[in-house]
């Protein structure tokens, strides 16, 4: 003789599954997120390097980054055609900031360029330096130009490097770099500026960050 | 310990059935209070009462579709095979669905518009045959009357032939010949040794038809052979008593 008992009606197995399912849906969602997860990507400065962010003014930051944009436009120019660097005459003429003398040029302190091509060997080099007439909280900006046309010249197809390096002095008063390499001007008090990365970046959009 | 009343001499008998202080609440509302009676094997054992006196929770209990508390034993020689006939059958009557196909989702698991299979088909073909539907398999389930649909019911019960038969209510929508084929069909599977458990309103046919009754009105009223406990006070006392 067999006996059955009849069990009563219960949600509990059903919950049991529920929670399963949703402790599983979580985890690979979590999974999947935490795999997507970019590394904070924040660049370390060295001794010799500024945050573009942290360590410029507002007024500063405006000349970097549109010395940023320019040393992008600069080095198309230079890469198409006869492979000449722009004069400063021709960045003013096409309206590129901070060269073109507006509005913006002058409220940032009247940047006076000085433009030089020095010979380099292999590389073709190009270097722009604003030092600024009005007095004020503004610092000398140094672009350098470096352009080695990869896979135009044997031995420089695997070349890779910034195309420009921007540098900054707070002594208006500063000469005209004659040796560019970092020993040099790092000697002579000039410090590269960093462009925004990671953390800064997010704090920057989140307009949390010093003027 | 439950012991069913079981004729050792007759195997064939269907389960006997415990319900011991079973109690039954669904949010505050309690439906049954401290059931306790058996269903004896191979009996018709009517449950009669008041509407909304639990007669459908209780079944329902036995079939473990409510949170009941207490304890529902079924005793059995063998494994135990139930039947259930609803109180209706709720559909969309649009539903293209005829009567072979619902007899085949009943059986299999492939599904009904690929055909009975084989194998089902000569137990559907009894089953219809046994509540006269058999010209009707055709039929969508939308076309057929109530009585008709509770004869479909009463043919799906039968699918696998079970030994334990609940029924709630099936009489609701037959007519005289269907009500006499019940009965027929009912007496046929008590001579099978099939335990039936019946609600039913027909207290005159209770009577007749029943080997034992028990009046269910949130808790057991009165449970023993109809002859004895279906006085005229008992009843009236029961019917009365909400």
């Amino acid at each position: 003789m067999e006996q059955q008992i009849v069990k009563p009606l219960s949600t509990r197995s059903e919950v049991i599954c529920l929670a399963m399912m949703v402790v599983v849906v979580v985890m690979i969602s979590g999974g999947v997120i935490a795999g997507r997860i970019r590394p904070n990507d924040e660049k370390v400065l060295k001794p010799h390097q500024l945050s573009a962010f942290r360590d410029l003014n507002s007024l500063e930051q405006g000349t970097f980054n549109d010395l940023y944009a320019a040393a992008m436009e600069i080095n198309e120019l230079h890469g198409t055609g006869d492979e000449e660097w722009p004069s400063l005459a021709t960045l003013e003429d096409e309206c590129m900031p901070p060269f073109v003398k507006d509005r913006v040029w002058k409220k940032r302190g009247r940047l006076a360029w000085e433009h030089r091509v020095p010979w380099s060997g292999t590389r073709h080099v190009a270097l722009y330096l604003g030092v600024p007439r009005d007095a004020g909280s503004f610092g000398c900006f140094f672009l350098v130009m470096i352009h080695d046309h990869a896979g135009k010249r044997p031995g420089t197809e695997t070349v890779e490097h910034p195309p420009c390096e921007i540098w900054h002095h707070d002594d208006v008063n500063v000469a005209f770099p004659e040796i560019v390499t970092d020993e040099a001007l790092m000697v002579k008090g000039w410090k590269e500026v960093v462009a925004y990365k990671g953390e800064e970046e997010v704090q920057r959009l989140k307009g949390d960050g010093r003027s | 310990m439950f012991v069913p009343l079981i004729d050792n001499k007759c195997c064939s008998k269907g389960p006997g059935v415990l319900f011991d202080r079973v109690n039954l609440t669904l949010g505050n509302t309690s439906i049954l209070e401290n059931i306790s009676f058996t269903i004896d094997p191979g009996t018709i054992h009517c449950l009669i009462g008041p509407n909304g006196g639990g007669k459908t929770s209780l079944l329902r209990s036995l079939l473990g579709q409510m949170p009941h508390t207490g304890e529902i034993a079924i005793s059995s020689p063998g494994p135990v095979v139930m039947g259930y006939v609803p109180q209706a059958l709720d559909f969309d009557h649009t539903l293209p669905i005829t009567v072979d196909d619902f007899m085949a989702m009943v059986c299999q698991g492939r599904p009904a518009f690929t055909g009975i299979k084989a194998v089902h088909r000569p137990s559907i073909d009894q089953a219809l045959s046994r509540v006269g539907l058999t010209k009707k398999r055709k039929r969508i389930l939308g076309q057929l009357s109530g009585g008709e649909r509770q004869r479909l019911l009463l043919a799906q019960a039968l699918l696998p032939f079970p030994n334990l038969l609940l029924m709630d209510e099936p009489m609701a929508g037959l007519d005289k010949d269907g009500g006499r084929m019940l009965n027929d069909l009912l007496m046929e599977l008590k001579h099978q040794g099939v335990t039936i458990f019946w609600i039913h309103h027909d207290l005159k046919e209770v009577k007749a038809i029943a080997d034992r009754v028990t009046c269910v009105n949130k808790g057991v009223l009165f449970s023993g052979q109809p002859g004895l406990v279906l006085s005229s006070q008992q009843i009236l006392d029961a019917f009365s008593a909400r």
